[in-house]
């Protein structure tokens, strides 16, 4: 095996290992189109510098950086992308309001992000402190926060 | 079902259409066309702001992107995605003069209309790109070296209207040398027409991710060859995804590309259109002193890679800065400014910098002026404290909880920028800031120098003092990139809440784009402790405390630090009592009168057991005015 084949397999093996926990975490900014799509961004650049990717500590943590730098970037920008969670090309799901896309559109970025991995990709406390670099109570209080407003859009009782 | 329930199921749902990501999906077939350097929604976007304005980075941008490539993130842990070191200025924002200044620009003929306006602007702009420029000094674009600025000249009717110009969001390699433009010919009985966009790279440019082919057809314009790209494989079920077909023509060593927008997606029909061929054939370069009078006319503001490090081993030898006016800095009125209410014989050196400084410059160079407002920007790990000298050199005071250190002369390994030592602090340089960087204890401190020769240059870091925060005598504008403050009303007037010490900011609210853009202007005079630019009224109602933010890290131990605000809904209370539930308690002044709210905001910091979660309303607030 080449050392470009051998570097085709290991790639391959990354990708497969940690690309949904990317795509989930960018999702959770931005929704399922934008968020897939920066996550595939953010893999096709770590296959460019595979070479530096590959050496570092923490690969998936360096590329998650680079997805939410782009945020950050655009956030200067007229055209920060906004989140979008209604699902595409699918049919409506019977087990969550027709709404709750929208109202969680309407929460903070933080919050969003906190709800969105916590509940519905069911990430745990620490994994997502970890991922924002904030405490776990910050995260609770972010997500009682969401829950708190998503409830309230909806009409529902705690 | 419960709201946690739904949103398990909208998870499942997120996932269920969310294909895996497959290594074929990320085109390595194409190898390093694979880049993907603008999205369709932020395109779409721009149909609202259409732009006429293309600057190309230069030679040191090319270096400085180079360098950003270089980006020594380096997470601490393996397998989980843990936030690595936001030191890095590759991977960090960095407010800059140019992003965070007042919006006013210039427009393309170099007066003072604001450009920025949407559609309203549209009306009575008749002119084209060439109005007010020297037009003799343009060449044609095969004469396109390196540092040159590629403009379109349309014809009559294509509009310029944000002069504002960026590098690609997606800059994140060496490869990108490009800066994008948007530019739309809307003629006065159409809406909208074409938007075409114009980027330059030193690689073929691939505008997706999907990958692109060349068509096989090629038109030539003016002596340059333009072939015709196309996506490999246009999403059938993708409504958003317009037609990316490029054209793209070698020059020289670098690759021009013209691509189309939504919503009047050119397709094939670019080869043989009329108005894309008058484009092409309007196209010029000069360099950027000659077009200055484009936009913004600050093409080194803040930029990767600009020019103006007076210490380079081969140093541009002080090239003139371009002002807004379009007039060259060196050629300016020398005044020598200082600050006058500056207390420069207390201001301590820098090397006694302390937590609670800020950095302040006791000398102005000739042809700059200290603006009469400092800037604090937050981070989740940092906050920073900027001050800038308009238009292009500017002071930054970054604090870095993190325990790896930013970029700096220790890292440095650049010779053509070798660390220089001035008043006993070893200087590095940041590459990707294009700026001067010291380490002095905890802090970082950049210095911009653009514009000014190295005497200028060693004398202004000379003159840096470092003084309490309270010594600042300008009134602080809070701004930043983390929700600091209003800093990008969208379209449904959503923004957040802002509200800051001298340190920390806390962001809670959404609200409507009118009170927000209002308040985005407010300015804390530095004495006042914080300033709150928006609200969330429903909030204010009930609860008093409007957001809390923990100080410390909370993570295995009972009790932290934390910064609360919270709000009195009388304008006569000018102290509170907070009281925790489990009774922590603490008296602090409540901030000026708020019209707006009809009371006040204030800001405490408490040390709470959060071990258990933290109940909001289960703290009570008093009035405790004297």
């Amino acid at each position: 095996m080449g050392r470009r084949e051998a570097d085709d397999v290991e790639f391959a093996d990354f990708v497969a290992a940690h690309e949904r926990r990317l795509r989930q975490a960018f999702t959770s900014m931005w929704g399922p189109d934008r968020g897939r799509e920066v996550a595939i961004d953010v893999l096709a650049y770590g296959w460019e510098h595979w070479d530096r990717v590959r050496s570092m500590d923490n690969p998936v943590g360096y590329l998650y950086v680079v997805g939410r730098e782009r945020a950050s970037r655009h956030r200067r920008r007229r055209d920060r992308p906004t989140a979008d969670f209604v699902v595409p090309s699918a049919a409506p799901s019977p087990w969550y309001e027709p709404a709750l896309p929208g109202l969680i559109e309407g929460l903070s970025d933080r919050e969003r992000q906190v709800v969105v991995l916590l509940h519905a990709y069911q990430w745990s406390l620490g994994e997502i402190a970890e991922l924002l670099e904030v405490s776990k109570s910050t995260v609770q209080t972010y997500a009682d926060r969401a829950l708190s407003k998503l409830r309230s859009g909806l009409g529902v009782q705690a | 079902m419960s709201i946690e329930d739904q949103l398990r199921a909208l998870g499942d749902h997120l996932d269920e259409a969310q294909e895996p990501i497959t290594v074929d999906e990320l085109g390595r077939g194409v190898g390093a066309e694979v880049r993907e350097i603008s999205s369709p929604p932020g395109r779409q976007l721009l149909l609202i702001a259409a732009v006429v304005v293309l600057i190309v980075g230069g030679v040191l941008s090319l270096v400085a992107l180079s360098a950003n490539d270089d980006d020594p993130v380096q997470p601490a842990d393996s397998g989980a995605i843990t936030v690595p070191d936001p030191t890095d200025p590759a991977t960090t924002v960095a407010p800059t003069a140019s992003t965070t200044s007042s919006p006013q620009t210039t427009n393309p003929v170099g007066d003072s209309a604001p450009t920025t306006a949407g559609p309203q602007a549209q009306s009575g702009w008749s002119g084209g790109l060439l109005d007010g420029l020297d037009t003799e000094s343009l060449r044609p674009l095969d004469s396109l070296t390196e540092g040159d600025v590629v403009v379109p000249t349309g014809p009559s009717g294509w509009r310029i209207e944000d002069s504002t110009w960026t590098s690609p969001a997606d800059a994140v390699g060496p490869e990108f040398i490009e800066w994008e433009v948007a530019v739309t010919e809307a003629p006065p009985d159409r809406a909208l027409g074409y938007i075409l966009y114009l980027t330059q790279s030193r690689e073929p440019i691939c505008l997706t991710t999907l990958g692109c082919r060349p068509s096989g057809d090629s038109v030539t314009v003016n002596d340059v060859v333009w072939e015709a790209i196309e996506v490999e494989e246009i999403p059938e079920d993708d409504p958003e995804f317009f037609d990316e077909t490029t054209l793209r023509a070698r020059v020289g060593d670098r690759w021009i590309a013209v691509s189309s927008g939504a919503p009047q997606a050119l397709s094939g029909r670019m080869l043989d259109d009329a108005q894309v061929i008058e484009f092409l054939e309007g196209l010029r370069v000069g360099s950027p002193e000659d077009l200055a009078v484009i936009g913004e006319a600050c093409w080194q503001c803040g930029v990767a890679g600009a020019e103006g490090d007076p210490f380079a081993v081969e140093s541009p030898a002080a090239t003139p800065t371009t002002m807004p006016d379009g007039s060259p800095t060196a050629t300016s009125e020398p005044q020598v400014q200082a600050p006058s209410d500056v207390d420069s014989v207390t201001g301590r050196p820098l090397t006694e910098l302390v937590e609670g400084d800020v950095v302040i410059a006791t000398y102005v160079p000739p042809g700059m002026a200290l603006q009469d407002a400092a800037r604090i920007y937050e981070y989740p790990d940092s906050s920073e404290f900027s001050f800038t000298l308009d238009p292009t050199l500017h002071v930054r005071l970054w604090e870095w909880d993190e325990a790896v250190p930013p970029l700096g002369p220790d890292e440095l390994d650049d010779p053509n920028h070798p660390p220089v030592e001035i008043a006993g602090i070893t200087w590095g340089w940041n590459d990707f800031e294009s700026a001067r960087i010291a380490h002095i204890g905890p802090f970082a401190v950049w210095v911009s120098l653009h514009g000014l020769d190295r005497s200028e240059a060693e004398r202004f870091i000379e003159g840096l003092r470092a003084a309490p925060f309270e010594q600042f005598p300008g009134p602080i504008v809070v701004d930043g990139a983390d929700g600091l403050s209003v800093i990008d009303v969208d379209d449904a007037g959503d923004a957040e809440i802002v509200a800051s010490d001298d340190r920390f900011e806390l962001s809670a609210a959404q609200v409507g784009d009118q009170v927000c853009t209002k308040l985005e202007e407010t300015v804390v005079p530095v004495t006042a402790t914080f300033a709150a630019n928006c609200w969330e009224s429903e909030r204010l109602d009930d609860l008093g405390i409007v957001d809390l933010y923990a100080l410390d890290g909370t993570d295995g131990s009972r009790n932290a630090r934390y910064l609360i605000i919270g709000v009195v809904d009388s304008a006569d209370i000018t102290a509170a009592r907070i009281t925790s539930p489990s009774g922590e308690s603490v008296v602090v002044a409540t901030g000026p009168a708020n019209q707006a709210i009809d009371g006040r905001f204030f800001l405490a910091r408490l040390e709470l057991d959060d071990s258990a979660g933290i109940r909001l309303d289960q703290f009570t607030i008093e009035d405790a005015s004297p």
